[in-house]
């Protein structure tokens, strides 16, 4: 067997790979580590600069930029976890039916999908909040019932296309009942590029939670939130930019390392696992 | 006495792509063939006469537009689910290209079990015990029970994929195509190791093949296809008594065994 | 016109585990003339395709030629520039080689030369597939893996190599496609006085066509020499093997009673 040749493992993705860690380690133990109380108001201390106390300075409450934006990390990225969990196990399920058991039932669950895909996950999310009202968990319903249709659809092609494959048919000929035939080879070929698409969209959704909660239809002042924290800082933009540049940063930061992170998967698992040449 | 499988008037089409419709495309007809236990029958034709497809519906892979498949008599597709798994454990086949007919991801030892674990009631130990024994049966090293199909050789595949086909103990092996291309040492290796197998256990074997050499140097009788249809059929001892023109074809391809020679 | 020779020398090839590099072609030389067909033979594994690629300068993602120079009639020559221009090949899995997405005719058209439409015709007709008018409109689905390897063919010979390499050309066919193929070969060779170098691991092949033979095991060459001599007096185990597994299945005459 020849040698499978490395992609070379650049700088930028462990720096990627450590800030990603980094943002879940902070979304985990946020509390813990937070300097200050996120929530206390101190008028006293308004828009102070960055100092020893307040690392990264105070808002126009005087509260702690920094802790807000480690509490933020919980909040955003939390939410995206959920949406994730949700988005993926919706995916597989329908999508694994679809691609397994095929005929009338893949016709209606796709036409299903077909009429989630064409709603704009903005759309939809105002269309929820104008229905429930504003919240974070409408947020998340919004955001997961734009998204799933996706996963469905990919994880069925990838299904269809690993359901040709020869070791499957053999499976069958081992008399794998349809249901082993999944687990054992069909879904360890889906997992791979679905985890590295998921990694992709880390960020693409943490956008659409701070974008909504920047509009004021998510997350609620004064939970901290790095959407409602720009839109609180909006009011002072020509004044004090600082508080709207810390949690656009942290914003922009995670999206880049997700985004990087997810690339990277996808460059190291498609390429070998879904044309099966690997190992 | 009833034949081990059996197929009656089977015939096969597939729909065409395209935008306009096309009536679909016959792919078998009218085929009869049966094969009887310790049996063992070469099936031969070009690419494209349905060899392939033949195979499938014998195996119940796929359900035939006309006709039945029998099963020790019975209809295939009257099978009860202790039935089909009888069936399954008693005809199994091995696939064309060794290496995508494994799970890249499955060990060899799990590659050995998966029909052990679906098809029979042996405990855990036992299957261990009968995939050691399987490898032994194809040549292998024990340790290669441990190894990843990628770690293998193209041979050593092939053989893995032998011995699945042989973890049941099955009474009919439907080979396709799985030796035609090999090299011819390799092709001699295998050809031994079923010929041995006959001997000691009896089992039949359809041997689907283009190579005609093949079906001569291993099976008791050759089934020409051609076009979907069964156009010729001889014992291969003594003389292969095939004339129809078809089979004179496949008869005619045959390379020279030595330089200037026939 | 006197003989045109292409040479390769001490080629050897490699690919690594870890850091530990594994040779896979050793010292290979091989020498090709206009007008006669060389036979590279060795079992499954034995490195025959990957110093044939070597040769072409298209070796697979993960090895690498470590050595070794080719010679056109006497010039040292970079196997790049060769491909195309004094070498042609045809490859084994033909439905691969060709774009689904386009017609045989725009492969055709592609080659370098920019071929016209009579040299198409001309090229097609000599594969065979000239009876039908509709050929360069075909896409390779529709076609059959024997009528792919023709226009395989067919486009090396647009390229007016005087060279061609073919590396398990009918590995994917069928008997009856692969004797029809063997024996176009063997017309080209003597119409157009193309030197052809055959890579296989079917004795059958090299009795059918070659007039040399080069024996290859574990990445090393191990007997030369005119086809007829190999098979009457083969010297090195490796050819012995080969040769015992062939006679085993082949040597039976095909009894025939009709």
């Amino acid at each position: 067997m020849i040698a499978a040749h490395r992609l070379p493992r650049s700088g930028s993705i462990t720096a990627a790979g450590a800030l990603a860690a980094g943002f879940v380690v902070l979304a985990l133990v946020g509390p813990l580590v937070a300097p200050h109380d996120p929530l206390a108001v101190d008028l006293a201390h308004r828009f102070e600069a960055p100092n020893l106390v307040h690392l990264l300075g105070t808002d126009h409450l005087g509260r702690d930029i920094l802790s807000r934006l480690i509490a933020g990390a919980r909040t955003t990225l939390g939410s995206v976890l959920v949406v994730l969990a949700l988005v993926l196990a919706l995916g597989l399920s329908v999508g694994g039916l679809s691609g397994m058991v095929g005929g009338r039932l893949d016709a209606v669950l796709m036409r299903l999908c077909d009429v989630f895909l064409t709603v704009p996950t903005f759309v939809l999310a105002l269309f929820m909040i104008g229905a429930l009202g504003t919240g974070l968990l409408n947020v998340v319903v919004a955001i997961v019932l734009s998204h799933w249709a996706w996963y469905a659809r990919i994880v069925r092609g990838l299904v269809l296309e690993l359901k040709t494959r020869d070791y499957v048919l053999a499976a069958r000929i081992a008399g794998a009942p349809p249901r082993a035939i999944f687990g054992e080879h069909v879904l360890p070929g889906v997992v791979p590029p679905l985890a590295a698409l998921a990694t992709l969209d880390i960020g693409h959704m943490a956008l659409h939670v701070a974008g909504l909660s920047f509009l004021g239809l998510g997350v609620q002042p004064p939970t901290p939130e790095w959407g409602v924290m720009i839109n609180d800082a909006r009011a002072f933009f020509w004044t004090r930019p600082l508080l709207v540049v810390w949690p656009g940063l942290a914003i922009a930061l995670a999206v880049l390392a997700f985004n990087r992170l997810g690339d990277a998967l996808r460059d190291r698992l498609d390429p070998t696992l879904i044309a099966g040449r690997g190992l | 006495m009833t034949a081990l499988l059996a197929a009656q008037g089977l015939g096969k089409a597939y729909a065409q792509g395209g935008w306009r419709r096309v009536p679909p495309r016959p792919v078998l007809a009218g085929i009869d063939l049966a094969i009887a236990a310790g049996e063992c029958v070469a099936l031969i034709g070009r690419s494209g006469s349905g060899k392939s497809t033949l195979a499938r519906l014998l195996m119940g892979l796929e359900a035939p537009d006309e006709g039945t498949v029998l099963f020790r008599g019975a209809p295939l597709a009257g099978l009860d689910r202790g039935g089909l798994t009888t069936f399954r454990a008693a005809i199994q086949m091995v696939l064309q290209d060794p290496l995508s007919a494994v799970n890249p991801r499955h060990r060899v030892g799990r590659i050995l079990a998966e029909p052990l674990r679906h098809l029979t009631d042996l405990p855990p130990a036992s299957r261990a015990a009968r995939v050691a024994k399987l490898l032994e049966m194809v040549g292998l090293d024990p340790e290669a029970e441990s190894r990843l199909p990628g770690q293998l050789s193209g041979g050593q595949v092939q053989r893995i994929g032998l011995a699945r086909a042989l973890a049941t103990r099955p009474a009919l092996v439907i080979l396709d195509e799985a030796v035609s291309n090999l090299d011819a040492p390799r092709q001699v290796d295998i050809l031994d190791r079923l010929a041995d197998l006959r001997r000691r256990h009896g089992t039949a074997f359809l041997l689907v093949t283009h190579d005609i050499r093949l079906a001569r140097r291993f099976a008791d009788r050759v089934v020409v296809l051609s076009e979907g249809r069964i156009v010729d059929a001889a014992p291969c001892r003594p003389g292969l008594a095939l004339s129809h023109p078809a089979a004179r074809e496949l008869l005619d391809a045959v390379l020279p065994s030595g330089p200037g020679g026939p | 016109m006197s003989a045109r020779v292409l040479r390769a020398e001490g080629l050897s090839v490699e690919t690594w585990r870890g850091r530990e590099p594994v040779p896979l072609v050793r010292d290979v030389g091989l020498e090709l003339r206009t007008g006669e067909v060389l036979a590279l033979v060795g079992a499954s594994g034995s490195g025959k395709s990957l110093a044939c690629a070597a040769l072409l300068d298209l070796l697979p993602p993960g090895t690498r030629r470590t050595g070794g120079q080719i010679v056109l009639d006497g010039t040292e020559t970079e196997p790049a520039g060769l491909r195309g221009r004094a070498v042609a090949s045809v490859l084994q899995a033909p439905r691969t080689a060709f774009n689904p997405l386009r017609t045989i005719g725009d492969h055709a058209a592609e080659t370098p030369g920019k071929p016209g439409r009579a040299a198409m015709a001309e090229a097609f007709a000599a594969v065979g597939l000239g009876d039908d008018p509709r050929v360069p409109e075909l896409y390779p689905f529709q076609m059959s893996g024997g009528m792919l390897q023709r226009a395989m063919i067919a486009l090396a010979l647009l390229s007016r190599a005087p060279f061609l390499i073919a590396d398990e050309p009918t590995t994917d066919l069928d008997l009856v496609a692969q004797r029809r193929i063997l024996d176009l070969l063997a017309g080209l060779v003597r119409a157009r006085g193309l030197g052809l170098l055959v890579v296989t691991h079917d004795l059958g092949v090299v009795a059918r066509l070659a007039d040399r033979v080069a024996v290859i095991e574990a990445g090393r060459i191990v007997e030369t020499g005119p086809v007829a001599s190999l098979f009457a007096d083969p010297r090195q185990p490796a050819t012995r093997a080969l040769l015992a597994a062939h006679r085993a299945l082949h040597e039976i005459p095909v009894e025939v009673v009709a």
